[in-house]
């Protein structure tokens, strides 16, 4: 617990200071900005399917209707980015809350096709209006985000927006998890008859998370299109969820920890295996199907084991 | 209040064709020890599930305390002071033992999300408040030098301990258990008396569906006997034991026990 609390002064430290270190890097800040926008969906996520057990697929859907909206609202309305953001949040907030009590019903495999059915629609939609969308060629130019003067127009200023935003996820999200509310959503992961006994309005729980888990993707998508400065339905499909799911099942699904270290391992290791690209989608999955059988809490889930396991060692 | 603290009123639950709970109509009184026996498939849990809001009525209501709970859900029931543990424990096993008594104080002192979300005052201080009690509890119910186990890892007469603490958490005014002493030791059904007694003792109604005759006898002050749906009977320990019908329909199946 003590540890815990350490590790969450250091995150925010560490995201200061290491653009003194890569600042001059474009490609290092640029992944670096690209974790951050990951580790923000996988925030959600993680209090939607790490923590409360729903194998929700939606999160390329809202991903790309946050980008749709930042985008369509700065580009055919004018509005300024920052306001573009926020309203990709609440719209897709509002549409989470809507949608959350129809799907949540539904269980397990049946829950994850529903979520990847309507990330479907959103898609096909996106396409087939083309005269709003840019359809499949989607829409460029998008403007830099600013405040007042200042423009996010730079990667480390972008950094910096990306890194606010995810550290503010993260924060919601920590206070969540270890609050009781956090404990009751583990419990109804486990016994949803359990949990409601104990008087926790577990299609309620369910709801407020898939609410959380649309509004930080949707927020995620604006900062990615408003950093690359151009937005096309590919970057939402089906893969993107699946690429979420499998950054939880790397890093570990049921801690925040576990979304980042999935998130950085996620995003560096094709750079780092680029000279051996061919093989990627084999490296991936024998990385995914080894954490899986083998590290069920993940790799982050594994380090804090083996660490308690060395301390342990040590005191005795 | 002298009034009943839970009335069934011509309560009826069909699976089908199968007539589970068939229009019983009971009291369970206030500040005593109620249980509820019956043979295999007599439609006990079937009862408790209605009373609780797991499965629906098919007729008939469950009122406590003045307030119709048919039509509510579980967490509507819990809230309205009823707590109930499941013949098959139904506790989280991947949880520790304090945090599942934790959730079982779900029903006390209710923080909204955003003030959560937001570490916003009120948040921090109901989780110590919260705290407190649940040591005091756990050390109550000899818990406490397990509270950091992992639930699915203790025996299984422990998690049936740990489901009463997580019960005892919302503070209930009545208890319904199902089967809690199914599946311990005699030593440990010994220690399960003196649970029970020293719950009802505490002013909390208790409903108690139970098979092990010597454990209904010592704890109950009232029995009900369900059989086939229906209720055969109901009185006293004394009257029960009495009762041709129960002997005939019921306790004979216990003789050889
Ligand atoms: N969900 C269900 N669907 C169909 N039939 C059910 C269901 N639940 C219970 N029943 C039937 O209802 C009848 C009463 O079952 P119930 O579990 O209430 O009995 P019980 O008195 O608790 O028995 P036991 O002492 O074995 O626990 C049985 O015939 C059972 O098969
Ligand atoms: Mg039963």
């Amino acid at each position: 617990m003590n540890s815990y609390r350490k590790a969450g002064w250091l995150l925010p430290v560490v995201a200061i200071i290491l653009p003194l270190f890569i600042g001059g890097l474009p490609s290092a800040l640029n992944l670096a900005i690209l974790v951050g926008i990951y580790f923000t969906v996988c925030i959600g996520l993680t209090l939607i399917f790490g923590i409360g057990g729903q194998l929700s697929l939606a999160p390329a859907a809202f991903y790309g209707l946050g980008a749709y909206t930042s985008a369509l609202l700065s580009t055919r309305l004018g509005v300024p980015v920052l306001l573009g953001f926020v309203a990709a949040g609440v719209l897709c907030g509002v549409i989470g809350w809507l949608l959350a009590r129809p799907l949540l019903r539904l269980r397990a495999v049946y829950l994850a096709i529903a979520t990847l059915a309507f990330g479907d629609i959103l898609n096909t939609l996106i396409r087939a209006n083309s005269e709003i969308t840019g359809g499949s060629s989607g829409i460029v130019n998008l403007p830099s985000p600013a405040l007042g003067s200042f423009e996010f127009n730079t990667p480390l200023r972008y950094y910096f927006l990306v890194w606010a935003i995810a550290l503010f996820a993260l924060w919601i999200g920590n206070n969540i998890v270890k609050s009781r509310i956090g404990i009751g959503l583990r419990g109804l992961a486990e016994s949803e008859i359990g949990a409601a006994s104990c008087g926790i309005d577990v299609a309620r729980y369910k709801a407020w998370m898939f609410t959380i888990g649309a509004i930080l993707p949707g927020v995620a998508g604006g900062l990615l299109v408003h950093y690359l400065g151009f937005i096309s339905p590919d970057s939402f499909t089906t893969q993107f969820s699946i690429l979420i799911v499998m950054i939880l099942a790397v890093g570990g699904r049921d801690s925040l920890l576990g979304a980042l270290t999935g998130a950085i391992l996620v995003t560096v290791l094709p750079i780092m295996l680029a000279s051996y690209e061919k093989y990627s989608p084999v490296i991936f999955a024998v990385l995914f199907l080894g954490s899986v059988m083998f590290m069920p809490k993940g790799l982050a889930g594994a380090a804090m084991a083996a660490m308690s396991k060395w301390r342990r060692s040590r005191n005795d | 209040m002298t009034e009943a603290i839970l009335q069934i009123k011509g309560l009826g639950r069909h699976y089908g064709g199968v007539r589970a709970v068939d229009d019983v109509t009971c009291l369970v009184q206030r500040g005593i020890v109620t249980a509820l026996i019956g043979p295999n498939g007599a439609g006990k849990s079937t009862l408790l599930n209605v009373a609780s809001g797991v499965t629906p009525a098919s007729f008939g209501k469950v009122v406590f305390n003045g307030e119709v709970m048919t039509g509510k859900r579980s967490d509507q029931v819990c809230k309205a002071g009823i707590a109930r543990t499941f013949q098959t424990p139904q506790l989280f096993p991947n949880l520790t033992v304090r945090e599942n008594v934790l959730v079982g104080a779900t029903r006390r002192g209710h923080v909204s999300l955003t003030r959560i979300a937001l570490a916003l005052p009120g948040a921090r201080r109901d989780l110590r408040e919260i705290d407190v009690d649940t040591d005091a509890l756990l050390g109550e119910l000899g818990l406490a030098p397990i509270a950091e186990k992992l639930v699915g890892k203790l025996p299984f007469g422990q998690q049936r301990i740990v489901e009463i603490a997580r019960g005892l958490a919302s503070r209930p005014e009545l208890f319904m258990m199902d089967e809690p002493a199914s599946g311990l030791s005699r030593a440990e059904v010994e220690g399960f008396r003196d649970l029970i007694l020293k719950i009802a003792g505490r002013g909390i109604s208790v409903l108690l569906v139970e098979h092990n005759m010597q454990l209904v006898m010592s704890t109950a002050d009232q029995i009900l006997v369900l059989d086939k749906g229906k209720l055969l009977a109901s009185g006293t320990p004394g009257e029960i034991r009495a009762s041709e019908a129960v002997k005939s329909a019921y306790l004979g199946s216990y003789a050889e026990h």
